[in-house]
């Protein structure tokens, strides 16, 4: 049977059945937005952590170490946190910069910036910056930062440590066109933790975590806890609530995934049956079997697909909403990522239910007798 | 030719055997009907006439096609190509218009989309129903439905026709319109195998083959 005869019978079966069609897209679309809705969910929680840390990056300390982001969990095991972080009154103090030529008065800051993955630092002058630098002295500032004080790439500026009254050389080793968001002084990876571990007192950091999520946050809190270390979150709230609405979204969307599969288990079996004595007919008039589950695949197949499409769009407007639903409530931003999880496990659910389909029809298609048709005629 | 040489079908469900040892044969062209109570088995020989249901024994050779071995491809392309069914109930397919119906056969042969709507035009002035070619089928009188069909069955032009029981659904009048379309098919060179238990019907043959039990008991010419 050749591709204009296929459709144009694929197209009577949607012309001629279009409730029968129409309940078969709806169950579909049941299932795979339940099962998308679990993936996508699962993906947003992830965003959630990334812009909270990101807010609390001025209040609590601990919660803003890179170390406790998903892709360096490693490095909590590198980092003695007890060093770092006593609870004790008048922990976190000033970080002062001073140079040759005094770059900060005594309560008047320059911006700090511990380095990032993807970090767009353009140097204008000098090296350029390195996240992973080895040496441990030396540092980028801002062009607005070099002129102010009259600095230049080789010169050599001080951090001053009011706490212990202990200072800490710097080279410059480059000066960047700074944007927007961008701070006064960038120090490189090794260089931020060999001062975080031996001081352990920054202020006015602009952390921008790497994407985990909030199960994975809970985690690292309560390893934390384990070592006595007390981590304070304003939206501890938002995270529980999340890891919770997680699995409950979960059992909800597997649950009914499973409901919706089943339900379009039985559907189909009524849509054969329903069939069959159309399925007959056309035998009677000489179809071959094997065109006949093409006819029937073709229109399945397009039933999925629509319903893939469809399923699509609602996991992806209602997940927006959810998000949406958050940042009012907590004033937390949920950062668009994009889920490919999302999409790819509801393909392989729609691929693996056309499949099903596919068998159910062949097996129907090869049962079928002929004389059953006749009986209907004689009766 | 149809040569049938000790033909028996038996169904699963019942022991008795719906044919028992037939011997047969039609030739090309012959209008031939098959007469015999309910349960005789001449809706079972025309069934495995028109390659719809397998003997249990016998054979069964239709031209050069042997239908007791043919393959399930083969049957469905004998069906398509070299016969044309006719049925008591019609076998329309309600919600396609005339139209689709008597378009079926074509789409499945492979008939070139060009040819279909003078073919399908061409036939349904023969049986008179030009007028209710966009119609859905559902809608059309049981005389009407049943000359449909029979432009089903003739539009791919097929050698012979089967008919089982064709005005078993339909008045006196529209009995008479059958039987006259299906006499002229057969004398514009096509075959024509009728089953029927009315008499008068049967004697549009000119040759008649009573059917009991299985067996054939009598034949007229």
């Amino acid at each position: 049977m050749r591709f204009r005869e296929l459709f144009w019978f694929s197209k009577r079966e949607f012309t001629i059945n279009p409730f029968l069609y129409a309940g078969l897209l709806f169950l579909l679309i049941f299932a795979l937005t339940a099962i998308g809705m679990t993936v996508e969910t699962f993906s947003r929680s992830v965003e959630a952590f990334y812009d909270y840390v990101n807010r609390i990056g001025n209040n609590t300390f601990v919660c803003e170490l890179p170390g406790l982001h998903l892709d360096r969990r490693d490095l909590i095991d590198d980092i003695d946190f007890s060093e770092i972080y006593a609870e004790k009154e008048g922990w976190v103090e000033p970080v002062l910069f001073t140079g040759e030529r005094r770059i900060g008065e005594e309560g008047l800051y320059v911006e700090l910036l511990y380095p990032r993955k993807g970090i767009d630092i353009r140097t204008t002058d000098g090296e350029g910056f390195n996240y992973t630098n080895d040496d441990n002295d030396v540092v980028w500032i801002s062009e607005e930062i070099a002129e102010a004080y009259d600095l230049s790439v080789g010169d050599e500026i001080i951090q001053k440590i009011t706490k212990d009254d202990s200072e800490i050389k710097y080279k410059v080793i480059g000066l960047y066109h700074p944007k927007d968001a961008d701070p006064d002084i960038v120090f490189a990876l090794d260089t931020y933790y060999i001062n975080m571990l031996e001081h352990g007192e920054f202020v006015n950091h602009h952390v921008v975590g790497t994407l985990t999520e909030s199960r994975s946050y809970i985690g690292v809190r309560k390893t934390l806890r384990d070592r006595n270390i007390v981590v304070r979150c304003e939206y501890d709230d938002v995270f529980d609530f999340l890891a919770i609405a997680d699995i409950i979204i979960y059992i909800l969307s597997a649950v009914t995934a499973l409901f919706g599969v089943w339900m379009f288990n039985n559907a189909l079996g009524i849509m054969i049956k329903r069939r069959m004595v159309y399925l007959l007919k056309l035998r009677m008039i000489g179809i071959r079997s094997f065109s006949l589950l093409k006819i029937f695949c073709c229109t399945t197949a397009v039933t999925v697909v629509i319903s893939f499409v469809i399923s699509r769009v609602i996991v992806f407007a209602f997940t927006g909403y959810i998000s949406g639903l958050i940042q009012k409530f907590y004033q937390i931003g949920i950062a668009s990522k994009g889920s490919y999880k999302g999409f790819i496990v509801t393909l392989i659910a729609c691929v693996t239910v056309y499949l099903f389909g596919v068998l159910k029809l062949k097996s129907a298609i090869g049962k079928a007798n002929l004389s059953q048709a006749l009986e209907g005629s004689r009766a | 030719m149809i040569v049938i040489e000790q033909l028996s079908k038996t169904y699963d469900k019942t022991d008795r055997a719906a044919l028992d040892g037939v011997d047969l044969k039609i030739q090309d062209s012959e209008f031939v009907s098959i007469v015999g109570k309910s349960g005789s088995g001449k809706s079972t020989l025309l069934n495995i006439i028109g390659g719809i249901e397998k003997p249990s024994s016998g054979k069964i050779t239709v031209g050069n096609i042997d239908l007791t071995v043919a393959s399930d491809n083969e049957l469905s392309d004998y069906r398509s190509k070299k016969t044309g069914f006719i049925f008591q109930s019609f076998h329309l397919e309600p919600q396609f218009s005339v139209y689709d119906n008597i378009r079926l056969p074509l789409l499945i042969t492979g008939v070139p989309y060009g040819e279909h709507k003078k073919r399908i035009e061409t036939i349904l002035e023969k049986v008179d129903l030009s007028l209710k070619i966009n119609d859905k089928t559902s809608k059309l009188s049981g005389g009407e439905k049943q000359r449909c069909a029979i432009a089903r069955a003739l539009v791919c032009d097929p050698p012979l026709i089967l008919a089982d029981e064709p005005c078993g659904n339909l008045d006196t009048e529209n009995s008479l319109k059958i039987m006259n379309l299906l006499k002229s098919i057969n004398e514009a060179g096509k075959g024509v195998i009728l089953v029927t238990h009315d008499k008068e019907a049967a004697h549009y043959a000119k040759r008649i083959i009573e059917l009991k039990d299985g067996r054939i008991i009598n034949e007229i010419s």
